[in-house]
């Protein structure tokens, strides 16, 4: 089905952008963030394809990491958004509300007529 | 109930570097390592695992396959991360990642001309991160320590010279342009331009770093603080 092959690069190309979003809040942990994104539905569909992600955002320098001890057991390597990762998010959120609204519009003249 | 959870997690491990056996080793240890922590965080939120669900959370995190050509598609050469553009008409030519416009020439020349102007074209990019800008100047600073530490050195072997004053100021501004620890400055954030990766140090180069760092203070106050001090008490 073609729609699923769309739905499959749509989420490819938001994903990282999704993790930056996540970042934005506050800083995450690997686990964190896999959890976090599969609340979201249909975002991540193998759990351990996040990491070669988080790598290259990190290789990047749109996220740093930190390893942080943790209360309960050992330390953990939380990611926390840079100034650069900071502005591509801001470059990205500019742009797909203009994709969104562009791609609405036509959508719905086209179902009204 | 004895499950060897460390054997299952290696197994998969193994799988999955040969796998990755493609990517630099410094991307392939990054990812082995996340996807340990990952396991073992998964692993400890559940009181008494069974074998099933410790074979149920690698089911999770998929077959090492899917997970090396992910990466092999993300962490490939000439593969950047900048936010794309969705809306053709408004496109502009370059992303603000691919390279120095002129604000970052400019600020690095300040840096090498003068050094007040380059700091301040420099605090305006958005080029760099904040960390790097900081790293900038401390650079800078000490580049000039380490200039001044070398020429106090002899200074207070020295007797007085009759000119009237200490006579590293003399060598020091003979000697070295003072745009020198500008251009060390400058090298530094032209170099976070070229290669904007920030790799993680291994704890062992950190020890080496800080070692170094420790003994060039130690020998900087030494000749700029105690020497000097310790001369003039015993020249009188």
């Amino acid at each position: 089905m073609p729609l699923d092959n769309l739905e499959t690069q749509l989420r490819r190309g938001v994903l990282e952008y999704c993790v930056l979003g996540l970042l934005e809040e506050r800083e995450h942990y690997g686990h964190e963030i896999v959890q976090r994104l599969n609340r979201a539905d249909g975002l991540l569909t193998s759990e351990g394809t996040i990491y070669p992600l988080l790598a290259r955002l990190r290789r990047e320098a749109h996220v740093m990491t930190e390893w942080q001890e943790s209360a309960s057991g050992p330390p953990r390597r939380y990611y926390r958004l840079t100034d650069s990762g900071r502005r591509v998010l801001s470059e990205f959120r500019e742009s797909w509300s203009r994709f969104r609204k562009a791609v609405e519009s036509v959508i719905a003249v086209e179902g009204a007529s | 109930m004895t499950v060897d959870s460390r054997q299952i997690i290696e197994e998969y491990l193994t799988t999955l570097e040969g796998e990755l056996g493609e990517l630099s080793s410094s991307d392939r240890a990054e990812i082995i390592l996340e996807v340990r922590e990952h396991f073992d965080e998964s692993r400890r939120a559940l009181s008494e695992p069974t074998e099933a669900d410790l074979r149920n959370i690698l089911e999770r995190l998929g077959a090492p396959a899917e997970i090396a050509l992910e990466a092999r598609q993300r962490l490939g050469v000439a593969s950047r991360v900048t936010a794309p553009n969705l809306h053709a008409a408004s496109t502009t030519p370059s992303g603000p990642t691919s390279a120095a416009g002129l604000l970052e020439v400019a600020a690095l020349v300040g840096w090498v001309v003068w050094l007040p102007l380059g700091i301040l074209l420099t605090a305006l990019s958005p080029r760099w991160t904040r960390r790097a800008k900081a790293i900038a100047v401390v650079v800078q600073l000490g580049v000039l320590a380490v200039l001044l530490g070398f020429f106090a050195t002899p200074a207070y072997f020295t007797h007085s010279t009759g000119l009237g004053f200490h006579p590293f100021f003399l060598g020091f501004f003979l000697v070295i342009p003072p745009t020198v620890p500008g251009i060390a400055g400058a090298a530094y954030l032209g170099w976070k331009i070229a290669s904007p990766t920030s790799r993680e140090l291994s704890p062992a180069w950190k020890l080496a770093f800080r070692t170094a760092g420790v003994l060039i203070g130690a020998w900087l106050l030494w000749v700029l603080v105690l020497g000097p001090l310790m001369t003039k008490r015993g020249g009188g």
